[in-house]
């Protein structure tokens, strides 16, 4: 007869018996931390290794923003303000409505004072923008319908460089800037690397256990 | 196999008669994006569910064994297929494209979560629990914790998961079928869940097992066709489209010039101005942190290795070899789609890029991708079929398992163990028709994206299931209070997350809102509530003494971890 707390019984992942266990805890330690390293280290590793990085839209916003708050702005400074804004515009579904809105309004107070009366014409507007009928240009005469509007105040509102900040600066480094199979690196490791990875491990792992059972000529009972 | 390529042939023959015939007059209205009715997709939707209620009834469950668990004739390959099939639902058909459209890299946290969580499921638990040799969650949780109320709580959890996971489900057959017919959500919900109860009803889990295999085959020919279009049509390497839309990324990352008259169906040019938010890693602009992305990812992990309804599928399998092989074979069918479900958020935020084609619902972004790129409108039907046949395979085995767990570890171990085969069918086929009446009803709420809900399901699971299996498998010292403080915690956590969901839902104010929907999201709660359910079990069960019955103990080490003990022979006769 065997009493409960007859240690030959016991299993504990961490205090495996010695033969099959055992070695089916080493193989299990090793396959689930080189699991871990590559799904969480990775994503560590490019919270490390990137920074808030403008776009060039940004940048030309951050120049003349303060002419341009200051109404002190010329003429072309005005232009490259307002392509900026349709920059951010063009972002469309990942706007937040009121961020939409405040980008919408300081469009619309430029347009005003680049074409008097006739703000809310896109036509007017490309051609005070001096957009041409193709590449980007072409997508922000396409956005100009949608993104004029009656403005409410002739001010910008204070909000709007923060809302710019918000949508045109990126966590960049060099795992994201180099790219792979045509992908930015960090979005190929992530969307294909891994998955190639988890099947990989999972093979192995099958390869490796049977093995396992054969050096401790276990059968399994339901064979 | 030949019988399943027998049929498949047939029906892509229907199906490209049909389509062949009706395809020009109706171009015009297959490009509509709503409100219309669509006759080709109609058509190869009605074929596809035809063919599946045809399987179901040609592989008809004839007793419980069969309806529960297949007859363990399956072979690894098959049921390789029928894991994938099962688990490629609404979530990863139309889902994942959804979240990652509306959030970029954030949505690879579902796509690494659903596929990484087969890693932990395969070294953890699949070979054991096929040789731990029981039919359902329940009967494990059950046995392995010599409770009958553990088992009650473990059918009850089961059911509450599957119901949770079948929510998502109907909303995307719900959707889909308001694309295709033309009609109203609501009326979609009902008129889809009529369907896949039937036909639940009337196969059962072999003809559900059997379907699966060709669900499988159909999910992913409408998902690969239209990608090798799309990738084709915009001049990106179509050989091997997984590949060839990572130039679609960073074309996105750096804008892709307009070209005079070069447009999308309804006329807008196609390119975009740069995006980087839609790849760059936790960016600001989608409104989602690292922190999200981590503990997406590792909810989805555990709930993956915690999902009644993929547990029970290890018993469909003749052996333990084949519980692994399994695995091994249905994560490389997953894989073959999750490598190509972020294509379809890429073209579609490309050909969505102006704002004059509206908010669209992102959960059909991949079809309405396909459909902005004015591809042929039979592959646009394909591909809404698809995803009703990824819904409806998912569903029907969350089904199987919900009344498994409501007639076999409810009504049968719990309630009336006298209870005859015949009675416990009825009660398998009430409990099915009860749980569809349900999931509709909440489908019916639109409380989020179908990615999201599933996402819950899979919180739940993780914070309940998983750590009674890791425990229960892994250290003998787990006990029945020990199960029960785990169950307590991991259940307590849920109920709180999900509790503060409905009341910000209903406009309720609870306090520490904000708090509570950061780090106790419904989507990813299991990030934290995992952990404590299993050191609450530990501590309880060491407190209380480590006390498993020495025959569960001896059990789990000769039978399950192959503990070669020097007096086994004749104590594993004695169990056996």
């Amino acid at each position: 007869m065997t009493d409960s707390n007859d240690k030959r019984y016991e299993i504990n992942f961490f205090k495996p018996a010695p033969g099959i266990a055992r070695d089916n805890s080493k193989v299990i330690t090793i396959f689930i931390a080189i699991w871990l390293l590559a799904v969480f280290g990775f994503q560590f590793l490019l919270i490390g290794t990137t920074e808030l990085t403008p776009e060039d839209s940004l940048v030309s916003f951050n120049e003349v923003w303060p002419k341009v708050e200051e109404n002190t702005a010329t003429v072309a400074e005005q232009q490259e303000f307002s392509k900026s804004l349709l920059m951010a515009l063009g972002k469309n579904i990942a706007l937040a409505e009121a961020d939409k809105n405040v980008l919408k309004e300081a469009l619309s107070i430029t347009a005003a004072k680049l074409v008097p009366g006739q703000s809310k014409n896109p036509e007017a507007v490309a051609e005070a923008l001096n957009l041409k009928r193709d590449g980007f240009d072409l997508l922000m005469i396409e956005l100009l319908p949608f993104s004029l509007v009656e403005p409410t105040s002739t001010t910008y509102s204070r909000e709007l460089p923060a809302v710019m900040e918000k949508y045109c600066s990126h966590p960049r480094g060099p795992l994201t800037d180099f790219t792979f199979l045509g992908f930015p690196f960090h979005y190929w490791y992530t969307a294909q690397f891994l998955l190639i990875l988890f099947v990989a491990l999972c093979m192995l792992y099958t390869i490796k256990i049977e093995k396992l059972y054969v050096k401790n000529n276990f059968v399994e009972e339901n064979d | 196999m030949k019988n399943i390529f027998a049929r498949l042939f047939a029906l892509f023959g229907a199906c490209s008669l049909v389509t062949n015939a009706f395809a020009e007059e109706v171009a015009s209205k297959a490009t509509q994006l709503e409100g219309s009715f669509k006759l080709i997709p109609g058509i190869i939707l009605i074929v596809i569910l035809v063919t599946f209620v045809m399987v179901g009834i040609l592989n008809r469950a004839k007793d419980t064994s069969s309806y529960w668990a297949a007859g363990r004739k399956i072979s690894p390959v098959g049921s390789g297929m029928a894991i994938a099939s099962n688990w490629m639902s609404a979530a990863s058909f139309l889902g994942m494209a959804a979240i990652m459209y509306g959030a970029g890299y954030h949505g690879l946290s579902y796509v690494v979560g659903w596929t990484g969580g087969y890693v932990l499921l395969l070294v953890l638990m699949a070979s054991q629990v096929r040789r731990y040799g029981k039919y359902t969650a329940a009967d494990f949780i059950g046995d392995r914790f010599y409770s009958k109320g553990l088992r009650g709580v473990g059918a009850v959890l089961a059911l509450l998961i599957s119901l949770s996971y079948c929510v998502g489900q109907f909303a995307g057959i719900g959707l889909m079928f308001k694309w295709i017919l033309g009609i109203d959500y609501s009326t979609a919900v009902i008129v889809g869940s009529s369907v896949v109860l039937l036909y639940t009803l009337i196969s059962g889990m072999m003809g559900v097992t059997k379907n699966m295999q060709i669900q499988y085959v159909i999910i992913i020919i409408s998902f690969i066709i239209p990608m090798v279009m799309l990738c084709y049509k915009f001049g990106y390497n179509f050989w091997f489209p997984q590949v060839g839309y990572g130039e679609a990324v960073t074309d996105i990352v750096n804008g892709l010039p307009a070209k005079e008259g070069v447009v999308n169906s309804i006329g807008n040019s196609i390119g975009i101005l740069p995006s980087p938010e839609f790849a760059m890693p936790f960016d600001p602009a989608t409104g989602k942190d690292s922190f999200q992305w981590i503990a997406i990812c590792f909810s989805l992990m555990i709930g993956t290795a915690g999902l009644p309804h993929v547990i029970q599928r290890f018993y469909v399998v003749p052996r333990a070899r084949d519980a692994r092989l399994s695995v091994v074979w249905g994560l490389f069918f997953i894989c073959v789609l999750y490598w190509s479900a972020p294509l379809y958020s890429a073209f579609g935020k490309i050909l969505s890029a102006n704002p004059e084609i509206g908010k669209l619902n992102k959960d059909a972004i991949v079809v309405y991708a396909a459909q902005l790129a004015n591809l042929y409108p039979p592959i646009v039907g394909l591909l809404a079929a698809g995803a009703v046949s990824a819904a409806f395979s998912t569903v029907s085995g969350l089904l199987v398992a919900g009344a498994s767990a409501f007639s076999h570890d409810l009504y049968y171990k719990t309630l009336n163990p006298k209870a005859s085969e015949k009675t416990q069918m009825i009660m398998a086929r009430v409990g099915t028709i009860l749980m569809a009446i349900i999931v509709a009803s909440i489908a019916l709420l639109k409380l989020a994206l179908i990615a999201q809900l599933v996402a819950a399901a899979f919180s739940l699971a993780g914070c309940t299931i998983f750590p009674l299996f890791l425990l229960g498998i892994w250290w003998s010292g787990s006990n029945r209070a020990g199960a029960w403080a785990g169950v307590i915690v991991g259940g307590g956590i849920s109920l709180l997350s999900i509790a503060y969901f409905i009341a910000a839902k209903q406009g309720i104010a609870l306090p520490a809102a904000e708090f509570m929907n950061t780090y106790l999201n419904p989507w990813y709660f299991a990030w934290i509530g995992a952990p404590l359910a299993i050191i609450a079990n530990i501590v309880v069960s060491k407190i209380t003494g480590c006390d498993t019955p020495i025959e569960i103990k001896k059990f789990l080490a000769t039978q399950v971890h192959g503990v070669k003990l020097e007096d086994s022979k004749q104590e594993k006769a004695e169990l056996v």
